[in-house]
């Protein structure tokens, strides 16, 4: 599971970018993107969850955008990342739970 | 465009955009504002962002997103600069003749989508190239909309047609010595030929013979088996056949056969219908209905369990299928192209392969080579990863130094392990502009003690005699009676871990990633052989 901070901005990137490694290496057989947190999404914070879910979806890891509240998940269908190339799950531990049933 | 002709949603989000570049006082965070927003505002696959240099000569400024190759520099011709003045954007996809310039002849990736321009004062001043958006979907016209605003935003505040702009960035770039040109290679004439296969890296026999079958396949509607040791770069073939084919203008779908949840995975292969079960709330697609007439790719199909290999086979027999809860079957349309690491023909041997879908996927055959047995090209993938690591105008190469020590290795983990050796060695170098041998710090030779560790394990000895070293030759002639007791499987799987926990200073990540294990067995296994307390050690002494 990968949790995003409060602001997904650019500047998460620093935070953010280095776990690429730790989250894919080895592959996990889903990925859990914790949303929940997330109150303010710029498109630069949308660029930034695209780089892992590009990754993930590279490698055929099914993708769960978790506890996304209704501004942030209207953000991303607008920017094109919506089901059912990706899966949503308003509750994190659902997500999670989902998750490790599906693996 | 006014401001009033924007859906509101995209008018907020671009307003966040604009004051992004307000908030960075750092013209290098105003770059990464750019490229990541470009990305987000349409879910582009990657981004480079490009500033003008010298007449119509562009200079790569920065990139984020999916690794690919993509030119240091290039010159566009006045024709295409009056197309992106014109229409503020150009979608490849839609003009052949600016897909020609830009990509056969000025090189940038097969891949690239959309190019923007980043335009003041009547000025194109700088370039946004994004790849194909995520899900392989078109660029809508509302795409094409936001990342002209995204263009214009991004000029202003980094490439201003007059100097004193928010963020100018001084030209670091500016060329000094002229490297010499090493001549052609077979490789580089394929490449320039077909920019498909710009992102296999290297000039070995080895990549060539490779680049030959992609080329010898890629126009073919038969299955194509690819097979090579893992991180050997399987995937980056496939793509390479899907985006040299006919197919390209499609969808390139993947499905990891090991990452396939078991209760899913039907729903997630065929796709389901509103009412199908329980929580199937709404029509979904599943992955052989969105490759649509592209390709399915389906990596390490060897770990496929048997009860999904039967699904799979009656679709590749009848190129139909039915997706749960739908009444009638959906025609089956893309080309499937396939990886394994493991031996198929071994596999069906053992019965953990089925004979018949081996036959239906084992049409043509490409083998990727390990780095091993390339090694020639570790300079071309070292500066390649250098590339697409370093920071935004940093200088930085590999010394021959640097390159002969790893050359000494045998690289079991392929490119993949290259890749995190020379990630690992730039961030030790810091801000210096040479990669050394101390930068490795005995990155190699650790993990080639670990990956030796496994050799010794002991599950061969307790159903045969292992083969015989030199120095168990030497026991054997000073007594040929057998060892008194043979370490048992737990036992030598305990002290294997110990060894790798010891070597990782009990980092479990770490540790997971060397066992090529997941995090979850890793843990199992601490836990299984109590060695908590030998972690907490490890970690202490660290």
């Amino acid at each position: 599971m990968l949790s995003f901070p409060v602001d997904l901005t650019a500047d998460a990137e620093d935070a953010m970018s280095p776990r690429v490694g730790e989250v894919f290496e080895p592959p996990p057989t889903a990925l859990v993107l914790d949303l929940s947190p997330v109150r303010l999404l710029t498109t630069a914070g949308a660029g930034l969850l695209i780089s892992f879910i590009e990754v993930a979806r590279g490698r055929g890891i099914p993708v769960y955008l978790a506890g996304a509240g209704p501004k942030i998940l209207g953000i991303l269908h607008r920017i094109g990342i919506a089901p059912p190339r990706v899966l949503e799950q308003p509750d994190v531990a659902e997500a999670l739970e989902h998750a490790a049933r599906a693996s | 465009m006014t401001a009033s002709e924007f859906d509101p949603l995209d008018l907020q989000l671009l307003y966040g955009v604009a004051v992004g570049f307000v908030g960075d006082a750092d013209p290098v965070m105003a770059q990464r504002h750019a490229l990541l927003s470009a990305m987000g505002a349409c879910a582009a696959r990657w981004s480079l962002l490009y500033r003008r240099a010298r007449g119509e000569e562009y200079r790569l400024d920065g990139r984020r997103g999916a690794e690919m190759a993509a030119p240091e520099r290039f010159k566009i011709s006045a024709r295409i600069e009056a197309m992106l003045m014109k229409h503020g954007s150009l979608t490849l996809a839609r003009s052949l003749s600016a897909r020609r310039d830009l990509i056969k002849a000025a090189g940038l990736p097969a891949e690239a989508a959309i190019v923007v321009p980043c335009r003041d004062n009547g000025r194109v001043t700088g370039l946004l190239v994004l790849g194909s958006r995520l899900f392989g979907d078109p660029y809508r016209e509302r795409d094409e909309l936001v990342l002209a605003e995204i263009g214009a935003l991004t000029a202003r505040a980094l490439f201003p047609a007059r100097d004193g702009g928010p963020h100018a960035i001084p030209e670091t770039n500016a060329p000094s010595k002229r490297v010499p040109r090493r001549p052609e290679t077979q490789a580089d004439q394929i490449r320039r030929r077909h920019p498909a296969l710009q992102t296999l890296i290297g000039h070995s026999p080895a990549i060539v013979a490779v680049m030959q079958d992609i080329l010898a396949y890629a126009d073919s509607q038969h299955p194509v088996l690819i097979h090579g040791e893992t991180g050997t770069g399987k995937d980056l073939v496939a793509r390479a056949l899907h985006d040299q084919g006919p197919r390209r203008r499609y969808p390139f779908e993947t499905v990891n056969c090991v990452a396939l949840p078991e209760g899913l995975a039907e729903s997630a292969l065929f796709g389901h219908r509103q009412g199908a079960f329980t929580g199937a709330d709404r029509y979904q697609k599943g992955q052989f209905e969105l490759a649509g007439r592209g390709s399915l790719f389906l990596d390490e199909l060897g770990d496929l369990p048997l009860s999904q290999q039967a699904k799979l086979l009656l679709v590749l027999q009848e190129n139909k299928f039915r997706p749960i809860g739908a009444e009638s079957s959906l025609r089956f349309e893309a080309r499937i192209l396939v990886a394994t690491h493991r031996n198929l023909v071994e596999e069906v041997r053992s019965k953990r392969f089925r004979e018949d879908l081996f036959y239906r996927v084992y049409g043509l055959t490409i083998s990727v080579p390990p780095l091993r047995q390339r090694l020639e090209d570790l300079p071309d993938l070292v500066d390649h990863f250098i590339a697409l690591n370093r920071a935004p105008g940093q200088r930085m190469q590999a010394s021959d130094a640097f390159l002969a020590d790893l050359a000494r290795d045998d690289f079991r983990g392929n490119i993949r392990q290259l890749r995190w050796a020379v990630i690992r060695a730039m961030v030790r170098c810091g801000h210096g502009r040479r990669l050394l041998p101390e930068h490795l710090d005995g990155d190699l030779a650790r993990l080639s003690e670990l990956h030796a560790a496994p050799i010794q394990e002991p599950v061969v000895p307790s159903v045969a005699p292992a083969a015989p070293t030199a120095d168990s030759r030497r026991e054997e002639s000073a007594s040929a009676a057998p060892p008194a007791k043979l370490p048992n499987y737990e036992g030598v799987l305990r002290a294997y871990l110990m060894d790798v926990l010891r070597l990782t200073n009990g980092n479990i990540t770490q540790a997971q990633h060397v066992m090529q294990k997941p995090r979850t067995t890793v843990q199992e296994m601490v836990r299984k052989f109590d060695l908590n307390a030998f972690v907490a050690e490890c970690r202490r002494r660290r």
